[in-house]
Parts: structure tokens; sequence; C-alpha cells
């Protein structure tokens, strides 16, 4: 009974099906998904995915003596592909049809 | 380094996890970007900003452990608490019921009892809370803020 099935919003769905072609970092992102994902908020959005297991994420490797910092590279986790494949399944056995809807 | 400032400041909001994974994430994309218009650097800088907000907002938020800047605030709440009862104490005898022609003999008797006995209340439950705050910390185990001040 205890059981805490997880949640994913709209935005996490984006980002999942996005990271999906390939680890990416989040300005990438945001240029990616055209306007539906914030610069403000992407990382703030990414980290919180991270907790809850959906991406993991890992330093760029940078060459010796490259200035600045390394970016953080984000990539979806078998567990996060697997809860959004599972809401979309369940969003799409749900959705009411034309047919179903008449009383 | 970019926004050297605005790290010390975050490091002191945010959990030390979370500022790598947002504050510093958001710096190393906008170093990247490095975009040499005017625009565009004030639009990176804000960002940065706006990652410090975002950062406090996750802890408070999302991340299971409080702020540690939480006792601090509360401290200077307490503190707040016991100027402002004060401050209102005084303004309230200072008001001058007694000499106010329409003023009540109850009312008067009334403020005068219950403002110290306020007072007092208020500075009391300060002191006490302040008190468990302390020895909560002191029996926090060491290492608990290691992230914090690394």
């Amino acid at each position: 009974m205890g059981t805490h099935l997880p949640s994913m919003s709209a935005t996490e769905l984006l980002i999942l099906d996005l990271l999906e072609q390939g680890e990416g970092f989040g300005l990438q992102l945001v240029a990616a998904g055209g306007g539906a994902l914030k610069r403000g908020s992407i990382y703030v959005l990414l980290t919180r995915m991270e907790t809850k297991g959906f991406v993991t994420s890992r330093l760029e490797d940078r060459p010796p003596g490259a200035s600045g910092l390394p970016r953080r590279l984000y990539t979806p986790t078998p567990y996060g592909l697997k809860v959004r494949d599972a809401l979309r399944a369940l969003q799409a056995t749900l959705a009411l049809r034309p047919v179903e809807a008449r009383p | 380094m970019i926004g050297s400032a605005a790290v010390w400041l975050a490091r002191r909001l945010a959990h030390e996890d979370t500022v790598a994974c947002v504050v510093l994430s958001t710096i190393a994309d906008v170093q990247h970007d490095g975009s040499a218009t005017l625009t565009g650097r004030v639009r990176g800088r804000a960002l940065i900003w706006l990652a410090i907000a975002g950062a406090v907002w996750h802890d408070l938020a999302w991340d299971p452990r409080p702020p540690f800047w939480l006792d601090r605030a509360a401290t200077l709440g307490r503190l707040g608490l016991i100027m402002a009862s004060y401050q209102a104490g005084v303004v309230l005898l200072l008001l001058g019921l007694g000499n106010s022609p329409r003023s009540m003999p109850l009312l008067e008797g009334i403020v005068e009892t219950a403002v110290p006995v306020l007072l007092a209340v208020i500075s009391l439950l300060c002191l006490a809370t302040g008190g468990l705050t302390a020895v909560r910390a002191r029996m926090r185990p060491h290492g608990a803020r290691t992230d914090v001040d690394s």
C-alpha cells in the first residue's frame, strides 16, 4: 500500500525526449526546447530530475589548460525513460476517445 | 572568474551540491556562451543571479535538508521580535492613555499590566527557543555541515 508512484511534469517529459537523442547541457536544452524551457529554471529542473533519478550528470572533459568551468552534461537514466514510457502509455490508455466519451 | 561574488554568496545561501549543480553549471554555460555584446553579458549576469535564487528555492522547496542559514534567520527573527515588542510597548505607554480626557481607567490598567507581561512572555519564549536551538546545534554530529563549509 505504501508504493510511491513517480510523478513527471510535461517539462520533464520534454527534457527526457530531448536528452534521449544524446547527452546535453542546460542552455543547449533550452535552445532545443523551442521556448518551452526557460533559461532561469532549467538547472533547478535538471537537479530535481537528478534527485528523482530520471537523469544523471557528469562534468564535461576539458583539455588541460582550458579556462573556465566545465559544463555539466546530462543523460537520461533507464529508470527515467521507463517512467516516461509508462506515463505516456497510461495517458494513451486513459484518454477519452470520442465514442467512449458519449454517455 | 565570472560570478565569483555570486558563487561566494551562493555558498552561503544554498547547499554545496545545489550550488555545484545549479549555480556553477549556469556559470559554465554563460562562460561557454561567451557573448561579447553588452546585452549578452548583462543577460549572462542576470542568469547567474537568477540561478542563485533558483538554488535557494530548490533547497527550500525540494531538499529534505533544512537550509543551514535557518538557525541564523530564526535568531535574527527572535531579536527583531523582542525589539519590536519592546518598541510597541513603549509606544503604547507613551500614548498617554491616562492623560487623555477620554481615557478609561480599566483600559489603562489593562494596558499597563498587559504590556510588561506580554514583553516578558515574548522575551522568555524567544530565550527558550533560542536555547533549544543552541542545544540542538551542539548535539548535531560533527561533519554535518562539512558539505557547506567546503
